[in-house]
């Protein structure tokens, strides 16, 4: 080997890599920079050569000509042109960019939708959440209205005129769960998932004209949780940004309800207000001034489970409860019940009847609740003995146990009271 | 070449993971050549972040008429060049060019140094400014000779000429040490 080959040999061997620390220093110095300037509005394009060139006369005759010519051509190639093809993944990109969002939700057969507006961070993280969901979902809370920021949750129930004040990750994202069914980016990507897979049929419609929007069906092999059997979306030809997406459930057949025919959960999203600011006091909730504030934020709820059985700390935190009632601590009793205000519960409820309540005849055992969606507790049957117009009785009351958002280990009793 | 090409698209497009594609299949390479024409590797670090940090803030703007790479490349030479125009490191003499191997006593850093590397290292600061870009951008950055050219400005044969006197001097400069 040549000398100089060595030599080459040994500069093609020199490799320098940075250090992994540093390496994550400088890649997470990268993306932020990245970040920022999608913030910063584009800079107008630069007077370039471009426009150097057509001060020139002559440049200017040439360019009409020119001009004139594909003026000419265009009439004949017109409906030959073509324009380049939509793939959602474009959506996907374009759905990067999204700031905000504002989202109707319909209900086959009920006028009012569900509202949420949402505002990403910097991250792609949801920052602030309102949901604003109909009666109709939970006719015994009412309208329900939840605001979700700085990972705490302010849920108000209307018609109980009652605020929960949450903090816990898991509860928030529960409050959000709706807008888990709603969200542009989760909906968008799974179904380019499952395109991916090759799990569902794809048809797209793209019309030439720029101003028409683009539609996506999707019919899929099996039935998906959040998109259905079927799903059209309606997709902005010019941002790529889908305006409205249905989903349709269950096998598809027309089902009499509300006395009128409809299509099994059918379901409607209009996706709105793309990238615009909200005003402020969309993420603050106007609660009446004799609202009942449920504060599980400062408040220690429940009873710790310790060493207890799933079991024990449910029948346990049932007995407390109606033991405070019994002594009339309704402060201690509502401890055990979310934290709800002892007032409250002294003049609702509990209040009234425990001046005529006897004893607890027995607590448990507990049993899973009946709605297979409630897997998060137990229910803890608990039998009253009262004296009502001079007449022993007994009433059996069951009570939802569950652990305290944003209190491990702790456990409570749900529900209405 | 066809990755790049989709690596930039949807660079354009924001996203972020295709500059941290971008980001990890040039580092090394831009490191290394960021290095070996400062000859410091903690300088060569800071150079390399704000060429990518230029990278990112382009944002849709960006527009490459040759390859990624030697995009990025140019993008080092001229930071380089700017950064000993600014003064804040002179080109190194033999006595000064200690910084290739000095990472060795760091334990946050991993530069992969020896003794040979060290050798080179101070023979390549006894080359020319325009010899050092050529030998290194040739056999590290992988460039053509006609992508060096365009960057300095100058002809190929130019280019040429200087890459193998620069190989001329450092086997010179090296002898003894590459015999090893």
């Amino acid at each position: 080997m040549k000398p100089t080959e060595k030599i080459e040999k040994l500069l093609e061997t020199m490799t320098v890599t940075p250090a992994p620390q540093k390496d994550r220093q400088m890649l997470n110095a990268i993306l932020q920079a990245q970040a920022e300037s999608k913030q910063q509005p584009s800079a107008p394009p630069e007077p370039g050569k471009w426009r150097i060139i057509m001060h020139s006369k002559l440049t200017k005759f040439a360019a009409a000509a020119m001009i004139l010519i594909a003026a000419v051509l265009s009439l004949t190639l017109l409906d030959k042109t073509v324009t380049p093809a939509y793939a959602i993944e474009q959506t996907i990109q374009a759905l990067h960019s999204m700031r905000t969002i504002h989202v109707k939700l319909y209900y086959p057969g009920y006028p009012s939708p569900a509202l949420v507006w949402a505002e990403y961070g910097e991250d792609g993280q949801i920052k602030s959440l309102r949901v604003s969901q109909p009666e109709m979902l939970s006719p015994s809370d009412g309208d329900r209205e939840a605001v979700v920021k700085d990972n705490i949750a302010q849920v108000w129930l209307k018609k109980r005129n009652m605020v929960f004040y949450i903090h816990d990750q898991a509860k928030v994202a529960e409050v959000g769960a709706l807008f888990q069914e709603v969200d542009p980016k989760l909906l968008v990507q799974k179904l380019e998932d499952i395109q991916r897979k090759g799990a569902a049929q794809i048809e797209i419609e793209q019309p030439v004209q720029i101003d028409q929007p683009i539609i996506v069906t999707a019919t899929l092999a099996t039935e998906d949780p959040l998109l259905g059997r079927r799903v059209v979306a309606v997709v902005d030809q010019a941002t790529k940004l889908v305006t409205s997406l249905e989903t349709l459930k269950g096998d598809g057949t027309l089902a009499h309800k509300n006395g009128h025919f409809e299509m099994n959960d059918f379901n409607k999203l209009e996706f709105l207000n793309y990238n615009q600011t909200f005003e402020k006091e969309i993420f603050v909730l106007n609660l009446p001034e004799n609202v009942v504030v449920v504060d599980q934020i400062t408040k220690v709820i429940g009873l710790e489970r310790g060493q207890m059985t799933l079991d024990e700390v449910a029948i346990a935190v049932v007995r407390c409860f109606w033991d405070n009632i019994l002594k009339q601590d309704y402060e201690a009793a509502g401890l055990m019940y979310q934290g709800i205000p002892g007032d409250l519960l002294k003049n609702n409820c509990a209040g009234t009847l425990s001046e005529k309540i006897n004893r607890i005849v027995s607590t448990g055992p507990t049993k899973p609740h009946p709605n297979p969606d409630y897997k998060n507790g137990v229910l803890v049957p608990c039998t009253i003995e009262f004296t009502r117009n001079g007449q022993i009785e007994q009433k059996t009351i069951n009570y939802f146990v569950i652990p305290v958002a944003g209190q491990p280990g702790r456990w409570t009793i749900a529900g209405e009271f | 070449m066809l990755e790049d090409t989709i690596l930039i698209w949807k660079f354009n497009r924001g996203s972020s993971e295709a500059l941290r594609a971008i980001y990890e299949k040039y580092r090394t390479a831009m490191l290394t050549v960021a290095a070996a024409l400062c000859n410091n590797v903690h300088t060569a670090e800071d150079i390399v972040q704000d060429c990518f940090i230029a990278f990112a803030r382009t944002g849709r703007r960006l527009k490459i008429q040759g390859s990624l790479k030697s995009y990025l490349m140019t993008s080092v030479v001229n930071r380089v060049r700017d950064y000993q125009r600014a003064g804040k490191r002179q080109p190194q003499r033999l006595n000064e060019a200690d910084d290739l191997d000095s990472r060795q006593n760091d334990p946050e850093m991993s530069a992969i140094c020896n003794e040979q590397m060290r050798c080179l290292g101070h023979a390549l600061t006894r080359l020319s400014d325009q010899q050092r870009e050529v030998v290194i951008l040739y056999t590290r950055g992988r460039m053509t000779y006609k992508e060096i050219a365009n960057l300095q400005n100058v002809s190929v044969p130019t280019v040429q000429r200087r890459y193998h006197s620069g190989l001329d001097q450092l086997r010179v400069l090296l002898n003894g040490e590459v015999e090893q």
